[in-house]
């Protein structure tokens, strides 16, 4: 249950976030996650619903972006997305890919609603 | 209300951390890895045996990570070198800033290898750099050789597939090359190495590979 400590960073980048922009309230936020972790978002929207109780982010929906894996095939030059279950190359077949990017857990944007005297 | 990008990693503080550790370790010039695996495949059986046959030519410590209990670091001290452990109080992975704080208690000076002992788990662990040089994954025949397909993460941040408990293959269905052929899809640079921690088959390759690991560290 790495959620958790996901949830509770996530928090943290929130409230810094909120900070820099003089207060406000969180109504909102959207995730990247990359196809090759394992984030399950179910387990980390209850996580983060615990972690915000009486915060800024109470009640905030998160919303998840799934990011494809993508691969460059150091045999072909091949880069592009693949299924993470046949991490194979789709133009020349050869196992063992670079891994380019689907390793994601980021925090992309927040809604945010500034306070009323701010 | 406005959308406000904010665009940051919700690992990027562990990150630092690790790199942060990363920096005590090669001022130190001591080589560190983080051994993962799930419950119960044999980490603790595999580092008794490494700890017997390196403690007389390296100074070797265990840093044990687990949700409660101090007994696997009280197994490792039975072999008469520093082991420290780590309850995580439920959480199911090491993070870097608890092995920065272990370090207080864990003095690098002199030591050639630090081995961390990663919670039992096959997915959790494999998100947070500890600053570690090598991950290594373990995986037990009795876990099935689908695993790298279910957990690939983990196969993709390993330097090292060891294959424990190569004794029970014949009671399996393991099938040895599937699990290597599938490992290496999501990482070219896995070496793989059978042993049996029980038995201790196949040890003297898993030794030799961390003797040659070290060496590079030590050679910087
Ligand atoms: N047959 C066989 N049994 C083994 C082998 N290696 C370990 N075991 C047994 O597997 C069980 C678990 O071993 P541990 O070394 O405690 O495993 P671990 O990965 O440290 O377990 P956790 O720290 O609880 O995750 C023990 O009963 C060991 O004796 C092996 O190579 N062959
Ligand atoms: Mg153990
Ligand atoms: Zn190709």
């Amino acid at each position: 249950m790495h959620e958790l400590a996901l949830a509770q960073n996530l928090m943290a980048v929130i409230q810094k976030t909120v900070n820099d922009h003089g207060g406000g309230k969180v109504s909102s936020a959207t995730l990247k996650i990359g196809a090759l972790t394992h984030v399950e978002p179910e387990t980390l929207g209850f996580a983060f619903s615990v972690v915000t109780r009486d915060t800024c982010a109470e009640g905030c929906q998160l919303y998840f972006e799934r990011l494809p894996l993508v691969v460059r095939c150091s045999g072909c030059n091949f880069g592009g997305e693949v299924d993470v279950q046949s991490m194979m190359c789709p133009r020349c077949g050869a196992a063992g890919l670079q891994v380019v990017s689907g390793r994601e857990i980021e925090l992309s944007t927040i809604d945010l609603e500034e306070s009323a005297h701010a | 209300m406005h959308e406000v990008a904010v665009k940051e990693g919700l690992l990027a503080h562990n990150d630092e951390a690790a790199h942060h550790n990363r920096e005590h370790f090669i001022e130190h010039g001591v080589y560190v890895i983080n051994i993962m695996s799930a419950p119960g495949a044999g980490k603790t059986t595999l580092l008794e045996r490494t700890v017997d046959a390196f403690k007389r030519d390296y100074k070797v410590a265990v840093i044990e990570g687990d949700l409660q209990t101090n007994q696997d670091a009280e197994r490792i001290a039975k072999h008469g070198v520093p082991a420290l452990q780590i309850n995580t109080g439920g959480a199911c992975h090491l993070d870097a800033r608890m092995i920065h704080d272990a370090l207080d208690h864990l003095p690098l000076a002199g030591l050639d290898l630090l081995v961390i002992e990663n919670v039992g788990n096959l997915v959790c662990p494999a998100e947070f750099d500890l600053g570690e040089h090598d991950k290594v994954m373990l995986l037990s025949v009795t876990e099935g050789h689908d695993k790298p397909r279910k957990y690939p993460l983990m196969f993709h941040v390993a330097r090292a597939m060891v294959l424990n408990k190569v004794d029970l293959l014949p009671y399996t269905d393991f099938d040895v090359a599937k699990a290597t052929r599938d490992a290496k899809a999501y990482n070219l640079d896995l070496d793989v190495i059978q042993v049996s921690a029980r038995t201790g088959a196949g040890l003297e390759n898993w030794l030799t590979w961390l003797k040659a690991r070290m060496a590079r560290v030590k050679a910087r």
